[in-house]
């Protein structure tokens, strides 16, 4: 169900009727009709296209922060075993996650691919740390001390014995980060940082949305709207 | 003692981190910008001479350091003022909305908790939408629906309603643990009503992993704040840091950033203290 939903969101594109970035002067700050289900913006764009690109966009960009954060996170996770990177992750939470990705953009300049991947390197350290709680409590059990009895390499009870078994919480988990994500994707992209003003993107939305909110609040309801759904969705529910 | 010993290393920490990222590692933050803007090499040199670029890091390091300690954090690259004066006026706004919208969150996650515990719909509805719904989204439709956004109360309450969210998760799972335990048996069999016993016995109870909890959403509302502040135009911290970094003023994101981590960290040394006033068994370790 969310995987048929995330689908749809990629290939989404497919089903706009305009150019996201066209802009038709005529048409400027129209609500919603038939020709435009969802409006058009300050620039006279179809709404309705610019939210079908925007959450490719979107989707994209959060997709590739959330492989980066869980990918080395997890490796991260692996090697603190060594004393020195278990100081480095806990170190690294001393900043806001929103902070060190903000920091992480004065040095990479803004554009969409340093959004993702600020946002991803300031997922590392959390996904480390919980990487490496998850492996404590794993070591401690019965058949991994039995493979290493039965002389298996680290290496081996690492990656055959520990990691297989970390994984279902490892998944709770990445599904999580990608919420978190999403959130800080779109805020740094609401906040200006794709470096490229007009790209269809739901956080580019809200912010032109926010221009124009007394004229047209159809602008910034909908990339708003699928953003909060979205999260709702991947979030942990109670029991 | 050693909590806060700890708090204070985590600032030296910060500090030390933004300094590395932002002139050690490849791609350093003034070059970049200057090789962008077609700056030729001899402008380059010159730039890295009057910046005291050309020196070897740890005199850098240790030139930056004496500087902060004297309380100066250098000089803006494209406003050419002093960081400390832009900062200055900064600081206060953002406390205060910081601290206000803390002060808010606290009694209104822990109230939507009790709600949720007792199975109402309406927490049903409101905590996952808090959780949920980005508050750059949510800011935008405060701004539409009052005319008037101003006063500080409006975006504080914004913000305590987000970070409430968490609280009251926590506050909710932390009650139904404690409501099964034997002491509850017995003050029920006592016939206390319902009311005393989640007043008196229950929630001090469940009091410590909510406390616990505030701590960790302290990030959150400081990340919230920055995005409030742009949204609201409220001339703060959160507003320095983001034009710093969209001109990549690095003395400027340096500063910000180090107000903010002590922002942070006083937030999670009050936390500190309030659990040990709440659970006395904790106090020792603080």
């Amino acid at each position: 169900m969310k995987w048929l939903l995330l689908v749809l969101i990629l290939i989404a594109p497919i089903f706009a009727p305009y150019d996201p970035m066209t802009t038709h002067l005529s048409e400027i700050v129209k609500p919603p009709s038939v020709a435009h289900p969802m409006g058009t913006d300050h620039l006279g764009r179809d709404v309705w296209s610019r939210w079908l690109y925007g959450g490719q966009h979107t989707l994209i960009m959060t997709a590739l922060a959330t492989l980066i954060g869980v990918g080395f996170g997890t490796l991260g996770g692996l090697v603190t075993r060594y004393e020195a990177f278990a100081a480095l992750w806990e170190g690294l939470m001393a900043l806001p996650g929103l902070l060190l990705s903000l920091v992480l953009l004065t040095l990479l300049g803004a554009s969409s691919l340093t959004i993702a991947i600020a946002v991803g390197i300031a997922q590392i350290a959390p996904t480390a740390i919980y990487t490496r709680n998850i492996i404590k409590q794993i070591k401690i059990m019965a058949f991994v001390e039995g493979t290493i009895a039965i002389g298996a390499s680290e290496w081996w009870v690492m990656t055959r014995t520990i990691l297989p078994n970390a994984w279902p919480s490892l998944r709770v988990y990445a599904v999580n980060t990608f919420g978190y994500c999403l959130l800080n994707s779109a805020a740094l992209a609401f906040l200006g940082f794709t470096g490229q003003p007009g790209l269809p993107d739901w956080g580019v939305m809200m912010a032109e949305g926010n221009l124009i909110l007394r004229e047209a609040i159809w602008v910034s309801l909908a990339p708003g709207i699928a953003i909060t759904v979205l999260l709702w969705l991947v979030y942990p529910k109670e029991r | 003692m050693k909590r806060i010993l700890f708090r204070l290393g985590a600032i030296w920490f910060a500090i030390t981190l933004t300094f590395v990222m932002l002139r050690v590692l490849p791609g350093d933050a003034i070059i970049g910008p200057l090789i962008e803007a077609g700056a030729d090499q001899q402008t380059i040199q010159e730039q890295q001479i009057l910046l005291g670029l050309d020196q070897p890091i740890w005199t850098q390091y240790g030139a930056y350091l004496s500087d902060l300690i004297r309380g100066d954090l250098g000089e803006s690259i494209v406003r050419g003022l002093p960081v400390s004066e832009i900062l200055r006026p900064a600081f206060g706004s953002t406390v205060s909305l910081a601290f206000s919208a803390l002060i808010v969150m606290i009694p209104m996650g822990i109230t939507l908790g009790v709600i949720a515990a007792r199975d109402h719909l309406l927490a049903r509805l409101i905590i996952p939408f808090a959780n949920a719904a980005p508050i750059y989204w949510t800011g935008t439709l405060v701004i539409f629906a009052l005319r008037n956004t101003s006063e500080i109360w409006i975006p504080a309450l914004l913000l305590a309603f987000h970070t409430s969210g968490a609280v009251a998760r926590v506050t909710e799972s932390s009650l139904r643990q404690t409501f099964n335990t034997t002491f509850v048996q017995t003050a029920r069999a006592k016939g206390l009503r319902e009311r005393t016993i989640l007043g008196r016995h229950v929630l001090p109870m469940s009091l410590i992993p909510v406390i616990t909890v505030i701590g960790l959403q302290a990030g959150f509302l400081l990340s919230g704040t920055i995005l409030v502040e742009m949204l609201f135009l409220r001339p703060g911290i959160g507003q320095v840091l983001v034009n710093g970094v969209l001109r990549r003023d690095y003395p400027v994101v340096q500063g910000a950033v180090m107000v903010i981590t002590v922002i942070y960290v006083m937030i999670n040394i009050l936390v500190d203290l309030l659990i040990g006033w709440v659970d006395p068994r904790l106090r020792a370790d603080v």
